[in-house]
């Protein structure tokens, strides 16, 4: 973090503080971990993904297969806070103003793509086994099971020891831990399907934890979606209510009437506010000055904003602007016609 | 523009009273005219424009299917697949035009306009899928070397070829500038280079039996598709990344604003496209402190004329500052002066 901080005045304490944004709900929150653990703990998930497919391909199972591919996410993630965290902290450039800190959310997005594809060709799998029973099953597959589930239960216990090494004062601690049992339990029950299948020979288990896992992914998967395209459609932030804002700055001494206000998330956790205010045509100077550090104050220590521009006018002729987008007063005459 | 009578009654509190009601009316109802007439122009020749071409695909795609069936021709099916491609990726493009004409509300308040790139960018990495499965498919007959019916190729592929370019002529135009008829489009073009690939290697399958040329066109034409695809995937990542458009020097915009009389200087700029043809500016303008109310508004007026002329902007935000303490923007993110000192240090 610090060696990245000196490169730009301006970016210096807030870049990397809101990385985890994306993925808080993923509960991943790689903000306070340092570099070379994240490193650590990709490289113990890519061995263990390693181990996963290989285990799968000689036996056939698919239940491996699939916690490959939910460790894909995981891997991709990793990689993803790694390649955030680099390339979020580039200065801004005429060619992009806000630098590249959009970069983590596409990166997300084809994360999730990726994860798609991984979970889609798993169900085209299971289809393809339940129609021709098992003839790709190994004759040991409950043993490749038991032995590649212990496994990746003793690499996932080790990477949450390094990652709460260096998560230690981090929130973020509880949510790593979260889903690193999540992997625990994926492969506690790999492991005891693999026993069940080497003691009784049930090898439809095997499909049908796949099928779970399948299902784990999409799951998982479910929210961060609907998190990117909020995004990326420039919504407004679940956490910023743009009526309340409005008459929050309405409010200003000074202050007459917010229109055209647009709220969006560079990244989530990262607010920016747009706003015409029209205010009294007598203020002076000074009042101009101290309407604006009021309005200032308002957006950013009540709504959690983090970037405003604030155009002042005088009078509602003054605003050459063709649209107005969301008006305030529009809104009002709404919320009267639904309370009617 | 703005309904005066609401203004005046508004400050007296938050209770909303019935003027807001009214004036929120009347001013719904003004913008809700005023302000798209030429964009709507635009984005109907578009939809016009993809649902003639939905409607060549669709019927040529029926055809193969009745041919396919009656004659159990796999290649005709095949390629009545292509088409389905074709017809979905035009479909989504069409959906996406008719959504992003929603109205902007507390929750989107840039209402969805987004979509059409959003499509665009569904378009582009479909295309990437297809180039996969192309490459796959061309792996699979260098290897084992299938029976090619020269005849029936040639057939469907001219056919092919025929619509397709149809297709490609009415959309070409409204792709200039719109990004979600571009990602249609490029479906379009890639199975119209299919077609030519399909009717070359008919040819020479048929003149002297090489049928070797089959899997190599189709290696070329995925490089073709790729590098196209590769070049609308630019645009759009460069839309979503909230880059600055193509078409804006912002260099030269912040030079121009800083010309005007009374402005000392502009930071805190930012251009970015909300789609392509609506393109945003947020900045904040230093100004001599010594100016009155009618010189903020006249200053307003000129910058707001320049960004509209010049450059096309259709959305423009600027805070007028007195003193560069005024800002108290924690973030500066790009900064004219900034620029200039960086300029002058030799690179």
């Amino acid at each position: 973090m610090s060696d990245s901080a000196t490169q730009h005045h301006h970016h210096d304490h807030h870049d990397h503080v809101e990385s985890r944004s994306l993925f808080s709900s993923h509960d991943h929150d790689y903000s306070g971990a340092g570099r070379r653990s994240l490193i650590a703990a990709l490289v113990l998930l890519l061995v263990h993904m390693a181990l996963d497919v290989v285990g799968g391909v000689l036996s056939g199972s698919l239940s491996l297969l699939a916690h490959a591919g939910h460790m894909v996410t995981d891997a991709g993630a990793l990689i993803v806070a790694l390649a955030a965290l680099h390339y979020g902290g580039l200065p801004p450039s005429t060619e992009r103003t806000f630098g590249l800190r959009r970069l983590e959310v596409l990166a997300a997005l084809f994360n999730v793509v990726l994860l798609w594809t991984v979970a889609s060709s798993i169900l085209l799998q299971v289809f393809e086994v339940v129609g021709h029973g098992h003839a790709h099953s190994h004759e040991h597959l409950g043993i490749y099971l038991l032995v590649i589930g212990a496994l990746g239960l003793i690499i996932h216990l080790t990477s949450a020891f390094i990652l709460h090494r260096s998560m230690h004062h981090s929130i973020s601690v509880e949510g790593a831990f979260r889903h690193v049992s999540v992997h625990a339990v994926e492969s506690l029950a790999i492991i005891v399907s693999g026993i069940l299948v080497e003691l009784f020979h049930w090898d439809f288990l095997d499909w049908a934890l796949s099928l779970v896992l399948v299902a784990v992914i999409l799951f998982s998967t479910y929210r961060l979606v609907i998190k990117i395209i909020k995004v990326l459609l420039q919504a407004v932030p679940d956490d910023v209510d743009v009526y309340r804002l409005c008459s929050a700055l309405e409010d200003v001494p000074g202050v007459t009437l917010i229109h055209d206000v647009h709220v969006w998330a560079l990244v989530p956790g990262y607010n920016v506010l747009t706003a015409h205010a029209i205010v009294d045509p007598d203020s002076t100077a000074e009042d101009l000055m101290r309407i604006r550090t009021e309005m200032l104050k308002t957006a950013r220590e009540e709504h959690g904003i983090r970037h405003t521009t604030f155009q002042l006018e005088f009078s509602a002729a003054d605003c050459h602007e063709e649209n107005h987008h969301v008006d305030h007063l529009m809104a009002l005459s709404r919320e009267e016609a639904g309370k009617g | 523009m703005k309904a005066t009578d609401s203004l005046s009654s508004h400050r007296d509190g938050h209770d909303h009273s019935h003027h807001h009601h009214d004036g929120g009316h009347g001013h719904r109802h003004v913008h809700g005219h005023g302000h798209h007439d030429h964009d709507h122009d635009l984005r109907g020749a578009s939809r016009r424009s993809l649902q003639t071409a939905l409607i060549l695909i669709a019927t040529f795609m029926v055809v193969e299917v009745v041919g396919g069936v009656i004659s159990g021709s796999l290649s005709l099916l095949a390629d009545a697949g292509h088409m389905l491609t074709d017809a979905a990726s035009i479909v989504l493009a069409l959906v996406a035009l008719h959504f992003s004409d929603l109205p902007a509300s507390w929750e989107r308040t840039y209402g969805y306009r987004r979509l059409e790139v959003l499509a665009a960018l569904v378009n582009a990495l479909s295309l990437c899928v297809i180039i996969g499965g192309v490459l796959w498919e061309a792996y699979r007959r260098l290897r084992t070397v299938p029976e090619v019916e020269g005849g029936l190729m040639l057939g469907i592929g001219l056919a092919g070829l025929v619509v397709n370019v149809l297709a490609m002529l009415v959309l070409r135009r409204s792709a200039k500038g719109n990004l979600n008829v571009e990602g249609a489009l490029q479906h379009i073009v890639a199975d119209l280079l299919g077609s030519v690939a399909v009717v070359v290697s008919g040819a020479l399958v048929l003149a002297f039996g090489w049928t070797i040329v089959d899997p190599i066109l189709s290696v070329v034409i995925s490089i073709l598709i790729g590098v196209s695809t590769w070049r609308l995937l630019a645009k759009v990542f460069n839309v979503l990344l909230q880059g600055v458009p193509e078409h804006v020097d912002l260099y030269k915009l912040c030079a121009a604003l800083e010309d005007l009389p009374g402005v000392t200087f502009v930071h805190d700029a930012h251009v970015w496209s909300l789609a392509p043809d609506y393109d945003v500016l947020t900045a904040h303008i230093l100004v001599e402190p010594e100016l009155q109310t009618e010189d903020l508004k006249l200053m307003r007026g000129q910058v707001q004329e320049l960004a509209k002329r010049d450059y096309n902007l259709r959305h423009v935000t600027v805070q007028l500052e007195f003193t560069a303490d005024g800002c108290h923007d924690e973030v500066h993110h790009f900064d004219h002066l900034h620029r200039l000192s960086r300029d002058e240090v030799p690179a």
